[in-house]
């Protein structure tokens, strides 16, 4: 996982900086090992051999596609070495399907219609106490924004999170297509393609894209969401990994042990079509909680002028 | 002499004794290294268990929405098995079966959990040591190339296809057999070969038209095509007796030996007559000392002093008059004896004695 390996930082970070923003050209180190350049005749050498001999000019590469085509039989050796196994495991699958009548339970509709995308990184030496809270301070937020918060954290560790960020945000769209229903449907306005028909349905990547709307989450903050499909940082937990060791050199010889602890932040990433469906359930309970009635709902039998108390 | 003999055969001994040392810790760390090497083997086949299995649940519970996964830093090797899987783990024990298979034959992929069961091909590699051998086309892998072959001048494709080894025991020779009723030749599976004097043939199998074994050729070898070049040596030359040793030289220098086996090594058993007569010499010299210093052995040369003188001259004096008090007297014999026959007890008879009594003995013993 070369996506979380920390890079050498410029010292100081100033966000007015014009710069700033830009792209940085990769470093020299980053790029492949250099590969020897084979040396060659003078052109008037008498070595030289004819025409029809010469080699293709440098740089040039025949035409061949850099990944041939992959043959399933061989994928299978990686992708299904156990097909026994996973048959046996899909009859029982369906046999239990069949079982519940093709009903499907919550749990299960939900996993085949919302998406989520669940990122652990590499252990950052640090500590729980130190990265808890910022921790606390992703969570629930839209991801650019927690990415935003990070970035003018000015705790140390908020840089590796904030990196993280960025490679867990990455994942999901590529991985899993979250974040994409806007860009969806403005293609295939474009494409022309209506989205009420099946075809569009069936590409259930691109998620329901409706028109912006104030969300509400479950602790009451609400915020305008304009793509309902956009990422959120549903969760975020920090997990403990061992202790490293390190010598505090002290005077008169003396050498102190130190026990740098090593902490991970993993975030649960999901698309604010699941924050309106909570958001909905929330509404809907609460609509259907019963009135509370400060006195019994019964007819008055015994009525007199005086109270009998 | 002695002494030599023992000191040459005690370090043999010593020699044969860290010998088996090295050789018993040799075996336990061919083992252990084994051990480790199929650890390392099977925790990357487990790898590939696991991770395809959890994919496929994931696929399965997540339906439309399944994850894409040949992307990032798996977009190029997606699909491939850890390089560990390519090689077959040696047996270094030594213990291997021999199976009767070799490069060239047609086999049949008949291993329960082999995911070519039923496929035939043909043997490319066989690797005895392992018990592994590889077919050609059949359990096909892809292999993600390493990084430090990347780097090399000649570009690598990022994915090679090869094939992986497929235990011997997962395969059985395919071979054409007449079938008795027809008289025609098809091919069967065999499933246990006979290995004996080189050959092989079908066990428990007798031929129906031969009445005998069936033998079954080894596959042919590719015997490579050598071109003759100007400068190769002729054969004729090569095979020509240019030398013939005769008993009246040595075949070598004198000292050659020397050199290749060491003349003074501990171990050496042979020794030079010189030598060996030395060590006689001075074998027959420490006898005859130890012989002349024996008391009666003759005249010691060792010089006493008068004090011993003495002593040894009385010892000698007491030692004669002993020997001669030793000698009983007839009449303290006859005391003796008749003591004893008073007391009842037989007196030892002398040998003339005993020869007049034998024929008395003889007659009292009829007589009982």
């Amino acid at each position: 996982m070369d996506y979380f390996r920390p890079r050498k930082q410029p010292e100081i970070l100033d966000p007015l900086d014009k710069d700033f923003l830009k792209r940085k050209p990769p470093a020299a180190s980053q790029s492949p090992q250099q590969v020897p350049q084979q040396g060659d005749l003078a052109p008037s050498s008498i070595f030289e051999e004819g025409d029809s001999q010469k080699k293709p000019a440098k740089g040039s590469r025949p035409d061949q596609p850099r990944v041939s085509p992959r043959d399933p039989t061989v994928l299978a050796a990686a992708l299904d070495p156990n097909p026994e196994a996973r048959q046996r495991w899909q009859r029982n699958q369906i046999i239990r399907n069949v079982r519940n009548r093709g009903q499907l339970t919550k749990a299960q509709r939900l996993a085949r219609t919302e998406r989520e995308s669940l990122s652990k990184s590499p252990f950052y030496t640090t500590s729980v106490k130190k990265l808890m809270p910022l921790a606390r301070q992703i969570a629930g937020k839209p991801i650019e924004e927690a990415i935003v918060q990070m970035r003018f954290s000015k705790k140390k560790v908020a840089r590796d999170v904030k990196k993280h960020l960025e490679f867990a945000r990455d994942k999901a769209i590529v991985e899993r297509g979250m974040g994409l229903g806007a860009a969806t449907a403005e293609y295939n306005r474009a494409a022309g393609i209506d989205e009420s028909d099946g075809a569009a349905e069936d590409d259930a990547s691109q998620g329901d894209h409706r028109p912006g709307m104030v969300v509400e989450d479950k602790k009451g903050k609400r915020r305008f969401v304009s793509d309902t499909s956009s990422i959120y940082v549903d969760e975020a937990w920090v997990g403990r990994g061992s202790y490293g060791r390190d010598y505090d050199h002290r005077a008169k010889g003396m050498t102190y042990l130190l026990r740098p602890p090593e902490t991970s932040i993993t975030v649960r990433l999901k698309e604010e079509v699941t924050r309106i469906r909570l958001m909905d359930e929330r509404e809907q309970k609460r609509q259907r909680k019963r009135v509370w009635l400060p006195l019994p709902d019964r007819p008055v039998t015994a009525q007199r002028q005086y109270c009998l108390w | 002499m002695q002494k030599l003999l023992k000191r040459s055969s005690q370090v043999h001994k010593q020699a044969a004794r860290r010998q088996r040392i090295v050789k018993s810790k040799n075996a336990s760390d061919t083992r252990r290294l084994q051990q480790n090497q199929l650890k390392l083997h099977n925790a990357a086949r487990r790898e590939v268990f696991v991770s395809a299995r959890q994919a496929q649940r994931e696929d399965w519970h997540l339906g439309p929405l399944a994850p894409r996964r040949d992307v990032g830093d798996k977009a190029e090797t997606y699909g491939t098995v850890p390089l560990r899987l390519m090689e077959s783990v040696e047996k270094m024990d030594g213990k291997w079966k021999k199976w009767g298979i070799r490069e060239g034959d047609r086999v049949c992929v008949v291993g329960k959990k082999e995911r070519d069961k039923g496929k035939i091909g043909i043997v490319k590699e066989v690797t005895e040591r392992a018990e592994t051998c590889k077919v050609i086309g059949i359990n096909t892998i892809s292999i993600a190339t390493p990084e430090y072959m990347k780097t090399a001048s000649q570009p690598h494709p990022p994915v090679q296809t090869t094939e992986a080894p497929l235990p011997l025991s997962s395969v059985r020779l395919v071979t054409p057999v007449p079938d008795p009723s027809t008289g025609r030749k098809r091919d069967v599976i065999v499933n246990e070969l006979t290995l004996e004097r080189g050959k092989r043939y079908i066990a428990n199998y007798i031929h129906p038209v031969t009445a005998k074994y069936h033998y079954i050729p080894w596959p042919a070898k590719e015997t490579p095509e050598f071109q003759d070049q100007d400068v190769d040596t002729l054969r004729i030359e090569v095979e020509q007796e240019t030398w013939v040793p005769t008993l009246l030289r040595a075949p070598m220098p004198t000292g050659v030996i020397d050199e290749l086996r060491n003349k003074y090594s501990k171990f050496r058993t042979r020794h030079e007559d010189s030598y060996l007569e030395m060590k006689e010499e001075i074998d027959r010299k420490a006898k005859e000392r130890e012989a002349e210093l024996k008391w009666g052995g003759g005249t010691p040369r060792v010089m006493l002093t008068p004090v011993q003188e003495l002593n040894r001259q009385r010892r000698m004096e007491r030692r004669g008059v002993e020997e001669e008090n030793n000698e009983l007297t007839d009449e303290v014999l006859a005391g003796i004896g008749e003591t004893m026959a008073r007391k009842g007890k037989r007196l030892p008879l002398r040998e003339a004695e005993m020869g007049a009594l034998d024929g008395g003995t003889v007659a009292a013993k009829e007589q009982g």
